[in-house]
């Protein structure tokens, strides 16, 4: 059963967008040797959700993409900031393969879910007559925040940022079944910045 | 109520303790076991036009890593059975031609030098031992560039390091070995990361190369 999730979302724009049928956005996320970094299914959920529907585009995900231009997208040689990636983009070998992916943005994501202000204990018995039974009650609260910033490759700058934020309580009483109401806040942000993302890429 | 209903109820109920027991276990992990073999895209650079020769020793190419974790089980790494496709998509890129050279006694004709790697050193980490929520690897090279004249060029140090969080991983009791898997995979691809990057850029083999691209 699901818990209550509330969510807010921001958006700065600084660049106009629009985007070909043609063209691709590659989702990537920021992969760092010393920080958490953006889990992985959230990145898969981004880059599903944002290729389907009605104004979805075409999406490369960050594996694949990652693959296609190795090694400059690694954690310690991927490109920080717009002025990196020009630098990158001037190399010809490059360049040709964004051409051949007909990549047209690149839009890096950051960003957990972390759990906070866990409470509770549930145990579980074997009860008379071979019945399993539970009792107690656990409860929790889930924040995921997530930012996606947008690179236009084609234009050589930072078209904008967008930032979803769940929050949600979690909580499982048991009398002798336990009844988990979960707050799926990554599922819900995932869901909120896919459709921010289309929307601001292409908005019309 | 009847035995039907009195028999599902019993089974739902032995379902939810056997999910707890399997998220227990997955808070106690019983060590991992890497086999899965690497596979890197080759690096997409330019090359120097130059060719080499690469020597996989018998002993770099069966390495595998072992260890065990206090309350954690053993926990292996095969490494091996990866290098000489690390080494091969790694300096095929590098160099514009790469042989195989079986054995230093005998260098084929045409190479200007050998490539000679060893892994000199292994660590792992598990998140049960950090306050964070990463598998982590560590993988030493030494990689040793003879000229085909048998002099010694330089012994280069590559520390290659990859990690994996655990929370990309549902099933609890396969996650040690999946994240571990990961961790070590991403290690390798640093290596060849670096490998592409800084190889040519290292001051006696940039000073080498220039001789033999200007000779």
């Amino acid at each position: 059963m699901p818990g209550c999730v509330s969510i807010t979302q921001q958006q700065v724009r600084d660049a106009a967008t629009g985007i070909e049928s043609d063209e691709a956005i590659a989702v990537l996320g920021r992969k760092f040797h010393s920080r958490d970094e953006t889990e992985s299914g959230f990145l898969d959920c981004v880059a599903e959700k944002t290729s389907i529907g009605s104004n979805g585009v075409r999406v490369i995900s960050h594996d694949e993409f990652v693959d296609e231009l190795f090694p400059w997208f690694e954690p310690r040689t991927a490109p920080l900031d717009i002025a990196d990636m020009k630098n990158l983009f001037a190399r010809e070998l490059i360049a040709k393969k964004l051409r051949e992916k007909q990549v047209r943005y690149i839009v890096w994501i950051e960003g957990t879910t972390e759990r906070t202000e866990q409470g509770g204990t549930l145990n579980c018995a074997v009860a008379t007559g071979g019945v399993p039974a539970c009792f107690g009650f656990l409860s929790w609260e889930a924040g995921s925040n997530y930012e996606a910033t947008i690179w236009d490759i084609n234009e050589g700058l930072t078209a904008g940022k967008l930032s979803s934020e769940a929050k949600g309580q979690s909580f499982v009483p048991a009398i002798i079944i336990p009844l988990p109401f979960i707050a799926r806040t990554q599922a819900h942000a995932c869901t909120n910045l896919s459709k921010q993302l289309k929307a601001f890429i292409d908005p019309e | 109520m009847n035995s039907t209903v009195t028999a599902k109820i019993r089974t739902l109920f032995g379902f939810l303790i056997l999910i707890a027991i399997a998220v227990g276990l997955g808070g106690c992990a019983s060590g991992a076991n890497v086999t899965k073999v690497f596979r890197v895209p080759k690096p997409l650079i330019d090359s120097v036009p130059i060719v080499m020769g690469l020597h996989i020793s018998p002993e770099l190419s069966t390495k595998v890593y072992e260890t065990k974790i206090h309350q954690h089980g053993k926990f292996t790494v095969e490494l091996g059975e990866s290098q000489e496709h690390l080494f091969s998509q790694a300096f095929s890129a590098v160099f514009s031609e790469l042989i195989p050279v079986q054995s230093l006694d005998e260098l084929p004709e045409g190479i200007e030098g050998v490539i000679i790697p060893q892994i000199v050193k292994t660590e792992i980490e598990i998140p049960q031992q950090t306050p964070g929520d990463f598998y982590s690897v560590w993988i030493r090279y030494s990689i040793r560039i003879v000229s085909s004249d048998g002099d010694e060029i330089i012994e280069w140090i590559v520390p290659a390091y990859g990690r994996a969080n655990r929370h990309d991983f549902s099933n609890p009791l396969d996650r040690p070995t999946q994240a571990l898997t990961k961790a070590r995979d991403n290690a390798m691809r640093d290596a060849v990361t670096q490998i592409a990057f800084s190889f040519s850029r290292e001051p006696a083999i940039r000073d080498w190369l220039t001789e033999l691209t200007e000779s």
